[in-house]
C-alpha cells in the first residue's frame, strides 16, 4: 500500500512538472504520512545529513574547474588539440569525449563531476559541429558513468565492505568491464555519427605541423590531467582535493598565462557552478529520503523473497536481478542502493554459485547505468545544465547509448571471466 | 530593493564557494608545506556547502533552474496549463513549508540539547539552520512564481538566466 | 494517517511497541550478534508486546552521529554508537578520547560499569536519550605503511588519519605525526594511494573494513579503549510500563555481557586473521609505551578544562 503510494505520487508529480527533487520529497512525505506511522522528522534530518559528506564536495569543485577551464581558454586549447588529432574522423569529437570521460571519471570516481568537467566544453563543441544536442549531451553523460566501474571507485569500497570481499579484488575486477563499456560506447557513437554524417566540412587530415602547433599551444592546459592523475595516483591528494587543486590551477593559467579570465567571468563561473550544483545536490539529498523510506518498509526484503520463490534457474535469476537493479537505478542514487541491496541480493546469487566479486561488478555496473536512466539520472541533469540542452532531449538522445550499456551489462553478467580473469591472476 | 537583495544573496553564495576552495587548498598546502593541517577545514567546508546548496536552491527557484520534466504539461495551453502549473507549485510549496517547519523544530531541539560539531565544537544548530532558511526562501519565491504563472510566464527569465 | 505503531494489541495485553535498532557494523560483528540476542529476549519475555527490528551496516543512518541524532529526535528507537561520537552531544564523554586512559579491560569496566559510567549515562536523559549500558569496540591500535613501529622516530612525520575528534588529532600531533581527520568513506582509497600513511582503529575495524589490504604494519599501541553504548529514545523508554522497562534494562545488561565476551574473542580471532592476511603485527616495548605516555602529557593539560578536571580526576582515581 505505502509502496504504491510512494511510486504513484512520484509519477503524478513528475508528470505535472514538479521538479524531480521535489517530486522525490513529496512522494516520500506522502507515503510516510498516509501509509505508515513512522515519524516525519526523518525527512528533514536526512535533508541535512545526506549533504554532510566530504567526498560529495568533489562534484562542485570539478564543476567549477570545468567551467573555469571553459572560460579561461584551457578547454579551447585542449579541444583544438583533440580536433587536430582526430577531428577529421567521422564522429571524432564524440570519441574524444568518451576517452576523456573514461580517464577523468576513472580518477575522480564521480560520474556527475566528470560530466560537469568534460561535458562543460565538449557538449557545446559538438553542438557547434552540428551534432544533435540530445546526442552531444548524452555522450559525456553515458561515458561519465563508467567512472564507478574503473578504479578507484567509492561504490566498490562500500560493496567490498558490505559483502565482505576484498576491495582490491573489486578494483581489479572492474577494469575490463569498464573498458568494455567504453569501447562499446565508442562503437555506437561512431555508428551514430556515420548515420548522421557528423564530419568536418573539408574532411581533410591535419598535418603533423598543425598537430604540433596545437600541442605547443595547449602545453599548460595539458598539465591539468597530469596534476589530477599524478596527484591522485601519486598519493599527493584525495580526489576531492585534486578537484580543488585543478580549480586553482585553472584560475592561474586562465588569468595569468592565457589572460582570458576577468573578474566578471570568474564571478559568473562561480554563480553558474552554484546553480548547477544546488539543483543537482537537492536531488541527491531528497533521493536519500526516498531510499531511506524503502529500507524502513523493508521493500528490498520483500522483493528478495519474491525473487527466490520465482525460479531456480541461475541464468533466469540473474536476468530478473538485473532487471530489478535497473529499475532501482532509475530512482535511487548508487551508494544508497549498494548499501541497501547488497545484503539482500548477495545471499541469493551465491546460492547459485555466483562469485561475490563478479556480483559486485554486476551490481555496480547496473547502478552506473542508473546514472543515465530517467527520472533520477544525475548525469543527465548535469549534462542538461552544463550543456544547455533540454532534459527531455537528452533522454531521447541517450537511448541508443543506454541500450548498448545494457547490452554490455548482460555480457558482463553472463561472461564472469571478464570480471574474474584479472582478479584470479592477481590473487 | 529586490535587486539589492538578489545581489547580496549572490554575494553570499559566491563567498561560500570561494571559502571552500581556499580552505581545501589550504589543507593540501598545510599538509605538505607546513607538515600539519588544521582539523576543522573539512568540517567548515562541508557546512559551507550545505548552506550554499540550500540557499542556492532558493535562488534557483527565481531563475527557474530546478530540473523538471515539462514534456507533458507543455501539451496544455491557457487555463489548463495555468491550473497544472499551479498544482505543481502548490505541491512544491507544501514540501518546502514542511521542511521549513520541521527544520525549525529540529534546530530548536538541537539548541536545547546542545549538540556540538565534532571538529570545531560549534553548536550544531548553526549548520542545520541552512535547511529551514533555504526552504523558507524557496517558499517565498514560489509565491511570486505562482503570480508569474497566472500572468502566463512559464519559461526561464531571459535576462537573469545564467550565461555560459 | 494510520493508527500508531500497534495501538492496542488484539490479545488485550496492553500497548504494543516496535523498537528499531540502527547500527553501523556488519552482521557478523559482535555488536550485531549480541543485538540479536537482545531482540530474542525482549520479544520472547514481553510476550510479543515488543517487536524488535535490527538495521545493520548503517543502512538507515550511515554515521553514528546521525543515528544518535535520530534516536534523540525519536526517528528511530535505538542505536549502538561508538562513545567517541556521543561527545558531540555531551562533552563529558570526551574523557574517553584521552590517550592511555585505561591500561587494561578491567580498569575500563570498573569505570564504565561503576558509579562514574552510570552517572554519565544518566546525564544523557537531558539530551532525551536513555543510556542503557556500555559495551565495546575494544582497544584502538596504530597501523601504517612505512614499517614496524619500534621507536618514536618511526612514526614521526607520517601522514596520520584521525577521527574527527580534537583530542585524537592533538594526541597524534603530540607524538610528532602529521595528523588530520579525514572522511571515512574515502579512507581506503586514500591509504591505498598514499595520501595518508597511517590510521588507527580497533582490531575488528581493520578486519571487517578490509584496511589490512592497504596497511602493512599494525602496532598494538592500545592507545584508546573505545567503548560503545546502547542508547534508546528517552520518551520511548518512559512510555514503557515499569515491567517492560525492567525487561529492557535486564536485556541490556545481558547484551553488555555477551557483547564484551564476543568482542574480546573476535579481537583475538581477527588479529590472527590480520596476520594471516599478511599484516605484520608488533607489540611496542615498555620503554616505547612509556615515551608515548610522556609525549601525550600536554594533551591532558590542553583538554582538562573542557572535559572537566573533576571528572578526569574521578576517572583516573577509579581506574587505578
Ligand atoms: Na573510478
Ligand atoms: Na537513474
Amino acid at each position: 500500500m505505502s509502496v504504491l503510494l510512494l511510486f504513484g505520487t512520484l509519477l503524478v508529480c513528475l508528470l505535472i512538472g514538479v521538479p524531480i527533487a521535489i517530486s522525490l520529497g513529496v512522494s516520500a512525505l506522502t507515503a510516510i504520512y498516509f501509509g505508515t506511522t513512522l515519524p516525519l522528522g526523518t525527512i528533514v534530518q536526512k535533508a541535512f545529513t545526506s549533504l554532510d559528506s566530504f567526498p560529495l564536495l568533489a562534484i562542485p569543485f570539478f564543476m567549477l574547474a570545468g567551467i573555469l577551464m571553459g572560460k579561461g581558454g584551457v578547454s579551447k586549447r585542449l579541444l583544438h588539440l583533440a580536433t587536430s588529432m582526430v577531428g577529421w574522423m567521422t564522429g571524432g569529437l564524440s570519441m574524444v569525449t568518451i576517452v576523456a570521460c573514461m580517464f577523468f571519471a576513472a580518477i575522480s570516481g564521480s560520474g556527475p563531476a566528470t560530466v560537469a568537467a568534460i561535458g562543460g566544453f565538449m557538449i557545446p563543441a559538438m553542438i557547434a559541429k552540428n551534432y544533435k544536442p540530445g546526442f552531444a549531451a548524452s555522450v559525456p553523460a553515458a561515458a561519465g558513468s563508467i567512472g564507478v566501474i574503473i578504479p578507484p571507485s567509492i561504490p566498490f569500497v562500500i560493496y567490498g565492505v558490505t559483502a565482505n570481499v576484498s576491495v582490491g579484488d573489486m578494483f581489479i575486477a572492474g577494469i575490463i568491464p569498464g573498458m568494455l563499456i567504453a569501447v562499446l560506447l565508442m562503437v555506437t557513437a561512431y555508428v551514430i555519427s556515420v548515420k548522421n554524417n557528423y564530419r568536418p566540412e573539408d574532411g581533410s587530415k591535419t598535418t603533423g605541423k598543425e598537430v604540433f602547433r596545437a600541442l605547443n599551444d595547449a602545453k599548460w592546459a595539458l598539465f591539468i590531467p597530469v596534476i589530477i592523475l599524478g596527484g591522485i595516483y601519486g598519493g599527493i591528494f584525495s580526489p576531492t582535493e585534486a578537484a580543488v587543486v585543478s580549480v586553482v590551477y585553472a584560475l592561474i593559467i586562465g588569468a595569468f598565462i592565457y589572460k582570458e579570465l576577468t573578474w566578471k567571468t570568474v564571478y559568473d563561473s562561480f554563480i553558474q557552478t552554484i546553480i548547477i550544483n544546488s539543483t543537482t545536490m537537492i536531488i541527491i539529498c531528497l533521493s536519500v529520503s526516498f531510499a531511506h523510506f524503502m529500507t524502513l518498509v523493508q521493500l528490498p526484503d520483500q522483493i528478495s523473497s519474491y525473487l527466490t520463490g520465482l525460479t531456480t534457474n541461475p541464468i533466469f535469476i540473474l536476468l530478473v536481478i538485473n532487471l530489478l537493479l535497473l529499475l532501482v537505478g532509475m530512482f535511487i542514487d548508487t551508494i544508497s542502493a549498494v548499501v541497501i541491496l547488497t545484503p539482500v541480493l548477495l545471499p541469493i546469487v551465491t546460492e547459485f554459485g555466483v562469485d561475490p566479486v563478479h556480483f559486485g561488478v554486476i551490481l555496480v555496473a547496473n547502478l552506473a547505468i542508473g546514472f543515465v536512466t530517467p527520472p533520477v539520472g544525475v548525469n543527465l541533469f548535469v549534462a542538461s545544465t552544463v550543456g544547455k540542452v533540454k532534459f527531455e532531449k537528452i533522454v531521447v538522445g541517450v537511448l541508443p547509448l543506454l541500450v548498448v550499456m545494457i547490452f554490455a551489462l548482460f555480457i558482463i553478467t553472463y561472461v564472469p571471466a571478464l570480471s574474474m580473469w584479472l582478479t584470479e591472476m592477481y590473487r | 530593493m529586490a535587486k539589492i537583495f538578489a545581489n547580496v544573496e549572490k554575494g553570499i553564495l559566491v563567498s561560500t564557494l570561494v571559502l571552500m576552495v581556499v580552505l581545501i587548498f589550504g589543507q593540501v598546502v598545510g599538509r605538505y608545506i607546513f607538515q600539519s593541517a588544521p582539523s576543522w577545514t573539512e568540517e567548515i567546508a562541508r557546512y559551507l556547502h550545505i548552506f550554499q546548496v540550500w540557499i542556492g536552491a532558493s535562488y534557483a527557484v527565481k531563475l527557474r533552474e530546478h530540473i523538471r520534466v515539462d514534456a507533458f504539461i507543455s501539451l496544455f495551453q491557457g487555463i489548463g496549463r495555468k491550473i497544472l502549473e499551479s498544482i505543481s507549485v502548490i505541491l512544491w510549496f507544501s514540501l518546502v513549508l514542511f521542511l521549513a517547519i520541521f527544520g525549525t523544530a529540529l534546530v530548536m531541539d538541537t539548541i536545547s540539547y546542545g549538540q556540538r560539531s565534532p571538529a570545531m565544537q560549534i553548536p550544531m544548530w548553526l549548520p542545520m539552520v541552512a535547511v529551514p532558511i533555504g526552504s523558507l526562501g524557496m517558499a517565498v519565491r514560489l509565491v511570486f512564481q505562482l503570480i508569474e504563472i497566472w500572468k502566463g510566464n512559464y519559461e526561464k527569465p531571459k535576462s537573469e538566466g545564467i550565461v555560459t | 494517517r494510520p493508527d500508531s505503531a500497534g495501538g492496542d494489541s488484539e490479545d488485550g495485553g496492553g500497548e504494543s511497541y516496535k523498537i528499531s535498532i540502527a547500527h553501523l557494523v556488519s552482521e557478523d560483528q559482535s555488536s550485531h550478534i549480541a543485538a540479536e540476542s537482545f531482540k530474542e529476549k525482549v520479544e520472547e519475555e514481553s510476550d510479543g508486546q515488543i517487536t524488535v527490528e535490527i538495521h545493520p551496516n548503517g543502512e538507515l543512518y550511515p554515521s553514528d552521529r546521525e543515528a544518535i541524532e535520530a534516536v534523540q529526535q525519536g526517528n528511530v528507537e535505538m542505536t549502538i554508537p561508538a562513545v567517541a561520537s556521543i561527545s558531540s552531544f555531551n562533552k563529558d564523554f570526551m574523557v574517553f578520547d584521552l590517550p592511555f586512559l585505561f591500561e587494561n579491560y578491567e580498569q575500563a569496566y570498573q569505570v564504565l560499569d561503576g558509579e562514574i559510567g552510570q552517572g554519565l549515562l544518566d546525564d544523557l536523559t537531558e539530551q532525551n536519550i536513555k543510556g542503557l549500558v556500555f559495551a565495546e569496540n575494544g582497544f584502538r591500535h596504530l597501523s601504517n605503511n612505512e614499517g614496524p613501529v619500534e621507536s618514536l622516530e618511526d612514526i614521526q612525520g607520517l601522514k596520520m588519519r584521525t577521527l574527527e575528534s580534537p583530542v585524537h588529532t592533538a594526541t597524534f600531533n603530540a607524538l610528532g605525526m602529521n595528523a588530520s581527520p579525514f572522511a571515512f568513506g574515502e579512507l581506503y582509497t586514500a591509504l591505498q594511494q598514499g595520501t595518508y600513511d597511517a590510521m588507527e582503529a580497533p582490531v575488528s575495524l581493520f578486519y571487517t573494513n578490509k584496511f589490512f589490504e592497504v596497511q602493512d604494519y599494525l602496532t598494538l599501541t592500545g592507545h584508546v579503549y573505545a567503548p560503545t553504548a546502547l542508547l534508546m529514545n528517552n520518551e520511548f523508554y518512559e512510555s514503557l510500563s515499569p515491567d517492560l522497562q525492567e525487561l529492557v534494562v535486564e536485556a541490556s545488561e545481558e547484551y553488555r555481557k555477551e557483547q564484551r565476551e564476543l568482542a574480546r574473542k573476535q579481537d583475538s580471532e581477527f588479529l590472527e586473521e590480520l596476520k594471516a592476511e599478511g599484516m605484520e603485527v608488533n607489540e611496542p616495548s615498555d620503554e616505547l609505551m612509556e615515551s608515548f605516555r610522556d609525549e601525550v602529557e600536554p594533551v591532558y593539560e590542553e583538554f582538562k578544562e573542557e572535559i572537566g578536571a573533576d571528572l578526569l580526576e574521578d576517572v583516573q582515581n577509579a581506574s587505578e
